[in-house]
């Protein structure tokens, strides 16, 4: 019996910002991702409260995909956050952390959302014009022609993510093999239509960071007794394996026949049926002299036991990760159907061994490009090893984004001072044909120019978590932490050797204020100079694309949030 | 969502969840009842990861703590006590600390750095295995033994098994800055026949965790290239041999020295490992090495046969219904025709993977006068099938079709269920058999001969009867597999003397495999103590050393300020072991009080403190002073003690891990949509949660 239930009205807020309920749910939020930022940022356990898995991390994408909000607002947030991550990996907090200091920083002016878009809209692009500029005082080129910068950018993001539990000793290794991993998904030919491969993560809980390893080649985790089951191994060549890649299942299993009923006459075996046509679909394996048949799904054991008996080797259950990276490495064709098989589908391995590593068993394919690797992750236990290996994606991610653009940006809070820097200079000496052009006073382009460079300031604050104080120094803009009420004391040399990114190190001259506070006019041309730079030591470097296009975004999603006049609900 | 700001709730939830387990440490351990309040059922325990597992844990925290102590005991199986306990005794260190206002990230950092520092210091509490077998034969000069750096080859035999050998690994360790040249510098592997020789240096046989550090060698190329600053390396790998590590017992050495130094107050049980090594001598071919090997032993709980009665014996023992004790003894002593089966051994069970569709109906022309459902006709196939086939005995992994046992009891066919799957793995080795997962895969190539069954009987005691069954034994000629029969005359009592076993057999292992134990009886950690307090006084920082520890804060003031805290922090944590040793101590009424026990530490303490060198007294006269805990009563008979290595520093490791990790923990999230009413629901204050 259905009931029918009277529609209920939709239902409209308007002036969605200006409720109490949405500002104290931003600023939670926002102290969610505040506090979970940089390298002694805090962790969130996150459970579903009802004895499911504690993930302790304080990754962005692990952190908003748990996030499950309610106000369309927060929605809205989050939403465009995640579609960062997805893109970018990285700057996901940043992103995050950003767009809820605009939001607040400009509620705060008094102006109308028209006039803070327009002017902040300037300002972003003044931001993204400088930091494309050859002079951007924060940029740093990439050199692939040394490992350096690939280790910096690969280190900052591990040192970013403490659940990972990593020492220094272990972040340098892991770092190392990352970029290893890295280079061995570029690919090695030149031409037009080349990709990047893809390094797959193989996680393995109770053993040390250090026995982390990469394989050129895919790893199939496989117990000691399945491994003697698949030998003995024939070849095409003594460097050629045929092989062939079943997407479809081969467990022998009927298609599903949908909604109707099948009725089968008694005596007949629509098992053994299937199971006819998968031997026959084995002696065509055996046929076309295929030497090895992976399946990402089930293989039949009698199907196994006939190829088996003809010398071809069996992998079954590699899932659905490993089938793109077999089709790349083999140039195989994933064949779904039982119907005769098209020789052009087969691919192509070099060699096929067994590694035992880090007490599980593995079957390692070798392919003859190296554009697939392995990469073997290993951590003390399960959390520590997840945060490992969301941390890994994201560097790896990086390495990528910085292939196409060998440019990274100062980390460790530098980059965000210096912008605010810049962006300060700027907005004194604004010229007047640009306020005609934003039809706004210079003090309305001054107010939403200084609570611009607070969030962008704002966002550095928040790399401490232990009641320090930052300060910037009037030279260069960087970043620089120092104990609380030290302020300004001329013993702070004791404290700090070093700006935030590592690319200054504390000399004599140097002034210092308080971060956020005004600071008198100096000429631009200086702090693009590059004395005393301290080019000997590790710098820390962030992702240029991924924090450049993280900008842009909490810019405007800040934009979309301070234009929402109307909330429609439909609260069906 | 709903989150939750919390000011170190985890760290107090954390060592009060541990204290319980305060009177488990050491060798003597007091079994605790966990009883469930709503059934009243009972359950004794005595490990550290039993008492979590029956512990209920809900919370986040408890949560992490018991997946710590599980991966811990997944791996090593042993230490868990000692893991547990140093959760407890650092969490409350870590709290003391932040009430001192020391911030968040020192307290880890320091604490990192202090652990690590530690585990360097205390390599030199390590022996290497060849010292104690040496010692045992010209029995000792005392220190003979602990000079360990001069015998740094024995350090690097590392372990390759047999089966590894078809394996190679591929490893590649350079230096970061060689990094650039990788990509073009994979080696081309060889078939896997070709001569060794002939293949590429790059190849190295990889072989079992933890030996890692032997693991790692340098390709020839790279030696060639800079010969000059891989001197060291290669000198390293020039030693690297094929040693199987309890070869040298086939060698003459004794073993009984260690396994009792390792017994850690389970003599009973690593008696039982002794056996199983003895055993597994005995299969073996005089001629080659003994292969300890953990995973061809099996254990068998009879509960209600006396703990005394417990032994070793080669094959599957296993106890059986008694409906099957004539099939037995019909096939008594006869060479036996046998069938391994993967999966369970009914009519309708399929192979992993396979989906039934539901919307299938039969039908049929014909009305079903007999009444033979289609399992009768699958049995009778079955039968037909293994009496052609002149199969006598079946070990099934999983479950058996009952109306196939019944129907075999009168044609003499055995079969057994629910076997491991390292048995059945034992017996394809040995038989010949190979293993199938449907009947109807099998031919006559898959049939396993020479496999013998034989009613289990305890030397000059007779046969075993107990009301529930029989007790068989399943044997082949050379079969790898052992199996350790454990009694105990009170059922309650079962569970507790299996995982005594375990830990005694995973603590050899371990010894064998790093090659090398620690000195036992809280020497390591006595080590730590004197080693943090001299960190503690340690001059200010050196300025160019970058930390060891967690992080480097080069660029942040929490670096300038390090110093300042680090006393503080360390000796907190010190204070960590210190509540360890003086805990062993009371546990094993060595000391009466914990001040007594303390009072005697800080001897120790003071003592070493004014030597030179910490590690001989140590070696010394502390494990003099230690002797007799272990071995109360058998003053004539003195064993040093011993503790695995690997084991002990993961614990250590995984410990601090854990409290540093709620240490940085701040808020809990609540995941998937919560109302307010269901926050209270679920017991839980609703004021600490803030909706999303």
């Amino acid at each position: 019996m259905s009931r029918v239930e009277p529609k209920k009205p939709s239902l409209c807020t308007s002036g969605p910002l200006k409720q109490e309920i949405i500002s104290k749910s931003l600023s939670v939020l926002s102290g969610i991702v505040k506090s979970c930022y940089g390298p002694s940022g805090r962790l969130k356990q996150l459970h579903n409260g009802i004895g499911g898995k504690v993930c302790t991390t304080s990754h962005s994408s692990a952190l908003l995909d748990g996030c499950c909000v309610s106000h369309p607002v927060l929605k809205v947030l989050i939403a465009s956050v995640r579609t960062h991550i997805s893109c970018f990996s990285d700057c996901g907090l940043f992103a995050a952390i950003l767009c809820c200091n605009l939001i607040e920083n400009f509620q705060k002016t008094a102006l109308t959302p028209r006039t803070v878009t327009k002017i902040s809209k300037h300002l972003l692009s003044l931001c993204t014009d400088y930091l494309k500029s050859e002079e951007c005082g924060c940029r740093v080129a990439v050199d692939f022609g040394s490992s350096k910068g690939l280790f910096c950018l690969g280190r900052t993001v591990l040192t970013s993510k403490p659940a990972c539990m990593l020492t220094v000793k272990e972040t340098d290794y892991i770092s190392a093999l990352l970029i290893k991993a890295f280079l061995l998904t570029v690919p090695n030919e030149m031409g037009i239509n080349i990709s990047l491969g893809k390094s797959i993560i193989i996680p393995i809980d109770g053993q040390r960071v250090t026995d982390s390893a990469v394989f050129p080649g895919l790893l199939i985790e496989m117990p000691v007794f399945e491994l003697r089951k698949i030998f003995p191994l024939k070849r095409l060549s003594s460097s050629t394996i045929r092989m062939a890649l079943f997407s479809i299942s081969l467990s022998g299993e009927l298609p599903d026949t949908g909604q109707g009923m099948l009725i089968v006459q008694s005596g007949v075996s629509l098992e053994r049926t299937v199971l006819d046509q998968l031997i026959l679909l084995g002696q065509q394996m055996v046929k076309d002299k295929v030497n090895i048949l992976v399946c990402q799904k089930v293989v039949h054991p009698s199907l196994k036991q006939y190829l088996k008996g003809h010398c071809v080797m069996v992998i079954d259950r590699v899932g659905a990760a490993a089938m793109e990276p077999l089709r790349r490495m083999t140039g195989a064709e994933p064949i779904a159907s039982l119907h005769p098989v098209s020789s052009v589908c087969y691919g192509i391995l070099k060699d096929i061994v067994c590694v035992k590593y880090a007490s599980k068993q593995f079957l390692q394919l070798i392919p003859n490009n190296t554009v697939v690797c392995s990469l073997v992750l290993c951590n003390r236990n399960a959390t520590t090893l997840d945060e490992l290996k969301r941390a890994c994606q994201t560097a790896e991610h990086v390495l990528q984004l910085t292939l196409k653009q060998p440019l990274a940006l100062l980390g460790g809070g530098c980059t965000e001072t210096h912008l605010a820097f810049y962006i300060r200079h700027k907005a004194i000496a604004v010229p007047s044909s640009i306020l005609e052009d934003l039809s706004c006073s210079r003090a309305e382009y001054q107010i939403v120019a200084d609570s611009f460079c607070r969030s962008l300031e704002s966002i550095a604050r928040c790399l401490e978590h232990d009641d320090g104080e930052i300060l910037t120094d009037t030279d260069k803009g960087h970043f620089w932490s120092v104990p609380s009420g030290n302020a300004l004391d001329s013993s702070m040399s004791d404290f700090v050797m070093h700006c935030g990114c590592g690319l200054y190190q504390n000399q004599p001259h140097l002034n210092w204020t308080v971060l956020g506070t005004q600071c008198n006019t100096v000429d631009l041309q200086d702090c693009c100079r590059n004395n005393s730079r301290n080019s000997s030591d590790q710098l820390v470097l962030d992702c240029f694309a991924a924090k450049c296009s993280s900008l842009q975004l909490a810019v405007e999603t800040c934009h979309l949030i301070l234009d929402l006049s109307y909330i429609i609900e439909d609260k069906n | 969502m709903a989150m939750t700001g919390r000011s170190h709730i985890g760290l107090q939830q954390l060592s009060s969840l541990t204290a319980s387990a305060r009177t488990l440490l050491g060798p003597v351990k007091f079994s605790k009842f966990i009883v469930d309040q709503s059934t009243h059922e009972t359950v004794l325990t005595s490990s550290a990861f039993r008492l979590v597992e029956g512990l209920n844990l809900t919370s986040a925290v408890g949560q992490l703590l018991y997946e710590t102590v599980q991966t811990h005991n997944k791996v090593y199986k042993t230490g868990t006590t000692s893991l547990l306990f140093l959760v407890g005794a650092w969490s409350s260190a870590a709290l003391e600390c932040l009430q001192q206002g020391i911030p968040v990230s020192l307290i880890a950092s320091a604490m990192s750095e202090g652990l690590n520092s530690c585990i360097e210091e205390v390599q030199s509490l390590q022996i290497p295995l060849p010292n104690i077998y040496k010692k045992t034969v010209h029995e000792s000069r005392p220190g003979d033994s602990f000079p360990p750096k001069l015998v740094p080859s024995q350090a690097n035999v590392c372990l390759i098994n047999k089966e590894q050998l078809t394996g190679r690994a591929y490893f590649q360790q350079k230096n970061p800055h060689d990094l650039g040249k990788i990509n073009c510098e994979f080696p081309t592997s060889t078939a896997a026949s070709s001569e060794p020789e002939h293949e590429p240096s790059h190849w190295i046989l990889a072989h079992s965790f933890p030996s890692s550090r032997a693991k790692l060698t340098h390709s020839r190329h790279l030696n060639r290239s800079e010969k000059s600053c891989c001197q060291s390396q290669k000198f390293e790998s020039s030693q690297e041999q094929a040693v199987d590590p309890a070869g040298v017992l086939a060698e003459g050495y004794h073993l009984g020295r260690l396994t009792m130094s390792l017994s850690h107050g389970s003599q009973h049980c690593m008696k039982l490992v002794e056996g199983v090594v003895a055993c597994m001598q005995q299969n073996v071919d005089k001629m080659s090495n003994v292969h300890f090997d953990i995973l061809d032993i099996v254990t068998c709980c009879l509960p209600g046969l006396s703990s005394s009665l417990s032994c070793v014996c080669s094959g599957y023992i296993t106890s059986l219904s008694v409906e099957s004790i004539m099939v037995v003894k019909h096939l008594q002593d006869k060479p036996l025709r046998c069938l391994l089966l993967e999966g369970d051994l009914t009519d309708n069970y399929r192979h992993v993977g396979f989906d039934r569709i539901s919307n299938m109906k039969k039908s049929s022309d014909r009305i079903n006068i007999v009444g033979s459902s289609l399992e009768d006709k699958w049995v009778k196939s079955a039968i037909k099938m293994l009496i052609e086939l002149n199969v006598n005995l079946i070990l099934v992994k999983g479950y058996v079709s009952e109306s196939l046992v019944e129907q075999c009891i009168p044609k003499n066919i055995l079969i057994i269920s629910q076997v491991n799957h390292n048995v059945l793995q034992a017996f394809c080795e040995v038989t010949g058999a190979i293993p199938v997962t449907y009947l109807t895969q099998v031919t006559m190539c898959c049939v396993g001969t020479d496999t013998y069954v034989s009613i289990w009987k305890i030397d000059n005691s007779g046969t075993v009867h107990l009301d529930h069954g029989l007790v068989i034994n399943v044997n082949a000629p050379r079969i790898s597999l052992v199996t350790a029969v454990l009694g105990n005359a009170l059922p309650a009592k079962m569970q507790a003397m299996e995982d005594e076993f375990w830990s005694c057999a995973y603590r050899l292992n371990h010894a064998l495999m790093d090659q090398k134990v620690f000195i036992g009886g809280g020497g390591v950690e006595l080590l730590c103590i004197s080693h943090l307090q001299k960190l503690e006084t340690l001059p200010l920082k050196q300025k160019n050393k970058r930390c060891t520890g967690k992080f480097d804060y080069t660029s942040s003031w929490l670096a300038g300020c390090a110093d300042h805290y680090k006393a503080n922090v360390l000796k907190a944590m010190a204070d960590g072991w210190f509540k360890y040793i003086a805990t062993v101590m009371c546990n094993t009424t060595k000391c009466r009080s914990e001040l007594e026990a303390r009072t005697l530490i800080q001897n120790h303490l003071q003592k070493i403190s004014k030597l030179s060198s910490p590690i001989a007294y140590i070696c010394k006269e502390y494990t003099k002073d230690l002797v007799y805990v272990d071995f109360p009563n058998k003053s004539e008979d003195k064993f040093e003690i011993y503790d695995s290595v690997t084991p002990k520093l993961e614990a250590w490791r995984q410990a601090l891990d854990l409290t540093l990790l709620v240490l940085q923990t701040d808020a809990e999230i609540l995941t998937g949509s919560w109302t307010s009413k269901q926050l209270l629901s679920s017991r839980r204050s609703v004021n600490e949660f803030v909706l999303l």
